[in-house]
């Protein structure tokens, strides 16, 4: 029997976006963020057999010169906003964390956005 | 105004730091449009020691270090049309920070055809220069041939094929040696010198054995031999040293790809080494399509 195969993510917002929180120089008390956000607010993930895909909203991270992509505690290094990001395609939940970096590869308040997923099959 | 060819810079390319800085600058006077281009070499070519030490910290301060975001962003190039030869211990080129790239590669270890990196070293240097995330140029053209083993050990002939082969290809512009010994081939030096007569770049590692000692190919005139600095911008306590350093690169626990989908901190020249070719390719990378 042939068995179908879906693939589904879950998000949990776990701390403000830059976008959100607003960009250099902003100060003030920052709004309540939304108890949840759908994944193509921040990134969006693509599955392969080996690799996942992150992609990540680039008007999320305007104000970003770079983000710094550390996807399950091993950093992915440094990308520019519109730049995707291959890891390793694990099933299971994950977290990812980017922080926003302006031109100097310093960290821009606030210091990063991290998101936990969970990546299922379900049959 | 003066013409200057690129083979007159890739003989100002064996002279000091400055002279580098000179060369490129030099390189791009006689091109159109030649004050954003001077600007991108004088970014490309910063003064290292100006550059807080408070900053050199974290898995990616080698990238923080060269500013590497920044060139990305002011002069809208990553690598692109840029053609580099890795000569290493091949590349594992299932790690997911080679998934956005075809690399073209070849194996010159007598008896073992595979062009798989089994060592880690060749796929960290690869890295340095296109892996996605840790790479100076990751929109580089990468061409992969493997003259180490398993061991990271090899013969100068491998190598002397192996540069033989660049030398074919009318495209190169670029080949990264991060390996040598102290003993001279002829044949390694003959092809290096047919390779920067054409006008390809050879950048080669020092060494790490603290000496003024020759190691070659890093020794030979016609190289642009890259020491190795540490954190605080002094000479690595294990790089070589003397007449024939061109540049001094960062060194010490930088950061790239390794085998099995990981990644490492390494010290070394041949850590430096792809350093100064990642942003020598961003710099054709900019004079070749902007």
């Amino acid at each position: 029997m042939r068995q179908l195969l879906t693939t589904t993510l879950s998000l949990t917002f776990l701390s403000c976006t830059p976008h959100r929180c607003g960009g250099r120089g902003e100060v003030g008390p920052l709004p309540p963020p939304a108890p949840y956000v759908t994944d193509d607010n921040i990134f969006h993930a693509s599955h392969g057999p080996k690799l996942t895909t992150l992609q990540f909203n680039p008007n999320t991270f305007s104000v970003c010169a770079g983000l710094e992509v550390v996807y399950d505690g091993t950093d992915y290094g440094l990308v520019l906003p519109t730049t995707p990001v291959h890891v390793t395609h694990n099933v299971g939940k994950h977290t990812l964390e980017i922080r926003c970096l302006n031109e100097e590869s310093e960290t821009l308040i606030p210091p990063s956005t991290t998101v936990e997923y969970e990546e299922r099959i379900t049959q | 105004m003066k013409n200057v060819s690129h083979n007159d810079v890739v003989k100002s390319l064996k002279k000091k730091q400055d002279k580098v800085r000179d060369a490129h600058f030099k390189y791009v006077e006689h091109l159109e449009t030649e004050a954003k281009k001077q600007v991108f070499i004088e970014n490309a070519f910063i003064d290292w020691k100006s550059v807080p030490s408070a900053k050199v910290q974290g898995p990616l301060h080698d990238l923080e270090y060269m500013k590497v975001l920044a060139l990305w962003r002011h002069f809208g190039v990553q690598g692109q049309s840029a053609n580099v030869t890795v000569i290493d211990s091949g590349i594992d080129f299932e790690h997911p920070a080679f998934a956005h790239t075809e690399v073209i590669d070849e194996s010159f270890v007598k008896g073992d055809p595979s062009t798989k990196d089994t060592n880690g070293h060749g796929t960290w240097v690869c890295g340095k220069i296109v892996g996605q995330g840790v790479g100076i140029a990751p929109l580089c053209n990468l061409t992969s041939y493997r003259t180490l083993d398993a061991n990271g050990s090899g013969t100068s002939d491998a190598s002397a094929a192996a540069l033989k082969q660049v030398l074919a290809d009318p495209t190169a512009n670029l080949v990264n040696m991060s390996l040598g010994s102290p003993y001279r081939s002829t044949e390694q030096e003959r092809f290096i010198n047919e390779l920067v007569k054409a006008g390809v770049i050879v950048v080669a590692a020092a060494g790490n054995y603290d000496t003024s000692v020759p190691f070659y190919p890093g020794s030979f005139e016609s190289c642009l031999t890259v020491s190795a600095t540490n954190s605080t911008q002094a000479k690595a306590y294990f790089s070589n040293y003397g007449g024939q350093i061109d540049i001094a690169a960062p060194g010490v626990a930088c950061y790239s790809t390794y085998l099995n989908s990981q990644f490492r901190a390494l010290s070394g020249t041949s850590m430096a080494t792809p350093i100064v070719t990642g942003l020598l390719a961003l710099g054709v990378s900019y004079l070749k399509i902007v």
